[in-house]
């Protein structure tokens, strides 16, 4: 079984394209529409490695990263934030973790499966 | 150290010494000018006595004859009273009853009695050479070692002495009273006549009189330096440390105090220029409070205004760049698709609707800030019609009724007939209409929405009342959402310009737009008025 990848996104174009963008890979994706959701679904299974969207309904994409980074059990999973904004505006999150990589919108495949590719293989 | 103490010390440090100094020259000077008194006084009385006895002597000299001389027979016998007799007679009893001692004194004595003492020895000898006839006044201490005043006036041989003590005519020649002759000449020193007075008296006097002068000096020392103490108090220390409280007041931030002193001298004129200057200081300090408030506050709101920046720069992106991002991939796969030479209609179908989503939320984001700048720079020509604001209405809702239709709400209307007209740009009205309807419809997931609209003073009210996601800030801050760009929650779609521009459409129509909700998920109500406008005055307005 190939490695577990979490997509926390509200927009369903992106989750539609993130999912044929990775459909020859053999990594299981979970989805989740926003921070809530994806703390629940992170209590279900420990995914390898998380794709976050920063603007999110409820609870953001940064205080979700912020919360998993402070806990012991998820602190190690690695993020990849996918978002309009630059790495400049949420310097804190680098901060917090300096392994996380910052994917600004509009990417391209290559490169997200390049970054997908250097952390978990 | 000497320039810490206090005022009041200072200046008694100051006038104590120079009071004590003063009283003690006064009382020195009073003590010595007294004892001088005294001793005139002694000597006054020493004096007289003397010469009271000097002038007895040259009486009794001078009636010698007719005293010795028999006037029936004319013989002549001693009485026994020549002036040294009469005078120790007289000396002895002036001793005898008063405090004074006076004799009859001698280098050549014929009584015993009149042998001379040391201080009359001395001054004896001093008359035979000086041959003065001024007295000499001096001091000795008798045998018990007291105090004593002496007064010693010189005895010279007159003509009427020279029959007893002038030149014998034998060897051996014997006066009258039985004495030798000692052959004195005239204008010889024969004796004097000595008193002596006790200074004990006196000097108990002065003793006394010291005692009550000293006391009376420091009484009146102490006296002076405690008045002078009160008054540095009354006129200098109070008034000073009135002064001194109420500039340590002011340095403390109490701009009110003032000094409260009302006498005319120079603190009266110190504390008037000094409340001068706290009033100005006060009013200074006010002004620049007032202005530090402004600039505060003008600082305060280009914060925000600079965070309000921030927010719109970070929406603007987030609206452009998340379909843009859509529209690359969507591209991208497409392309990749094709080249593969795959085909599959799902995935072309979803390629399709996300490339023209995209491309319309594009197009509606670019066009409603252009549309914004345009009418917040009063670019908008508004062609104001009169009309009935219901049949505007009733159109918007059905246009709209199919879009509620598909998430399965109902719109519900209160539209009275016979409303009056109003004058507006129909085109620009129509737009905040449908732009407050869909957005109830948007923001609503199940229920219905109500439109009304009625006449309200001298305008027509018109209300959108929903039972969707309600607003989620406090009262106070509901006019923010009508701010450009403002979106209560980031994530909704949408470019948060709406609200925006029917405010400033409303706004150039002599309207009003705002909103009313008790909270998150219960419900909106938007409201807007426009003022009814009779045709006179619509026509004024048109030109």
């Amino acid at each position: 079984m190939g490695k577990t990848i979490m997509i926390v996104e509200d927009e369903q174009a992106f989750h539609d394209l993130y999912t044929m963008m990775l459909e020859d890979t053999d990594y299981e994706i979970i989805r989740a529409y926003d921070g809530d959701e994806a703390l629940a679904k992170l209590e279900e299974k420990k995914p390898d490695l998380i794709i976050l969207d920063i603007l999110l309904d409820l609870v953001t994409g940064d205080t979700f990263f912020l919360y998993i980074k402070g806990m012991p059990e998820y602190a190690d999973i690695p993020v990849i934030v996918c978002s309009s904004f630059s790495e400049k505006a949420y310097k804190n999150l680098k901060e917090m973790d300096p392994k996380l990589v910052f994917l600004e919108k509009p990417f391209t495949k290559e490169q997200m499966i390049e970054e997908i590719q250097a952390k978990i293989g | 150290m000497f320039s810490k103490i206090k005022l009041v010390t200072k200046l008694l440090c100051f006038i104590a010494p120079i009071m004590i100094v003063v009283m003690g020259a006064v009382f020195t000077w009073i003590i010595k000018k007294e004892e001088s008194f005294i001793r005139k006084e002694i000597t006054k009385n020493a004096e007289i006595i003397a010469r009271q006895l000097e002038i007895i002597r040259a009486y009794i000299a001078d009636k010698q004859d007719l005293i010795n001389t028999d006037l029936e027979t004319g013989n002549v016998t001693f009485k026994g009273l020549n002036p040294a007799r009469v005078g120790a007679a007289i000396s002895k009893e002036f001793t005898e009853s008063t405090n004074f001692v006076m004799k009859q004194t001698s280098l050549d004595y014929r009584n015993p009695d009149n042998a001379p003492d040391e201080f009359e020895i001395r001054m004896l000898k001093q008359f035979e050479t000086t041959r003065d006839n001024e007295p000499i006044w001096g001091e000795d201490f008798d045998k018990e070692g007291n105090k004593r005043i002496r007064y010693i006036l010189p005895l010279y041989i007159k003509e009427e002495c020279l029959q007893c003590h002038g030149k014998p005519a034998y060897e051996g020649e014997l006066d009258i009273t039985g004495y030798e002759k000692e052959g004195y000449e005239i204008g010889e020193l024969r004796g004097a006549i000595s008193v002596a007075a006790p200074a004990k008296q006196m000097e108990a006097v002065i003793k006394t009189n010291s005692l009550i002068l000293l006391i009376i000096g420091i009484v009146s020392t102490i006296s002076v330096i405690f008045l002078t103490y009160l008054l540095i108090r009354k006129f200098i220390k109070v008034p000073l440390s009135h002064t001194v409280a109420a500039t340590k007041a002011i340095a403390e931030g109490d701009l009110t105090r003032r000094v409260d002193i009302r006498s005319g001298d120079e603190f009266g004129e110190l504390a008037e220029s000094f409340n001068t200057m706290a009033q100005s200081i006060e009013e200074k300090t006010r002004e620049l409070e007032k202005t530090t408030h402004n600039l505060e506050m003008a600082n305060e709101e280009l914060r925000g205004l600079d965070k309000v920046k921030d927010n719109i720069i970070r929406d603007v992106s987030h609206e452009l760049k998340s379909p843009l991002a859509q529209l690359r991939l969507a591209l991208e796969l497409w392309s990749e698709g094709i080249k593969d030479g795959k085909k599959d209609k799902d995935k072309e179908e979803l390629f399709d609707g996300i490339i023209k989503d995209n491309i319309k939320r594009l197009n509606n984001t670019i066009e409603s800030i252009l549309e914004l700048t345009s009418l917040e720079f009063g670019r908008e020509d508004y062609d104001k019609e009169s009309l009935q604001l219901r049949d505007l209405v009733i159109r918007v809702i059905r246009s709209s009724t199919l879009l509620a239709r598909e998430k399965g709400l109902t719109i519900k209307s209160v539209l009275p007939e016979k409303l009056p007209n109003v004058t507006v740009d129909k085109q620009g009205i129509t737009r905040v209409v449908t732009n407050l309807i869909d957005n109830a419809i948007k923001y609503t997931d199940k229920g219905e929405i109500l439109v009304s609209l009625q006449q309200k003073d001298s305008g027509l009210e018109f209300l959108v009342k929903d039972s969707g996601i309600g607003i989620n800030i406090p009262q106070e801050h509901h006019h923010k959402l009508f701010d450009r760009f403002y979106q209560e929650n980031v994530a909704t779609p949408g470019t948060g310009i709406g609200l925006s521009i029917c405010k400033t459409i409303l706004e150039a129509h002599g309207g009003k737009i705002w909103v009313e909700s008790e909270g998150k998920y219960k419900g909106s109500t938007f409201r807007f008025t426009l003022p009814i406008i009779n045709e006179k005055e619509s026509l004024v307005v048109d030109s």
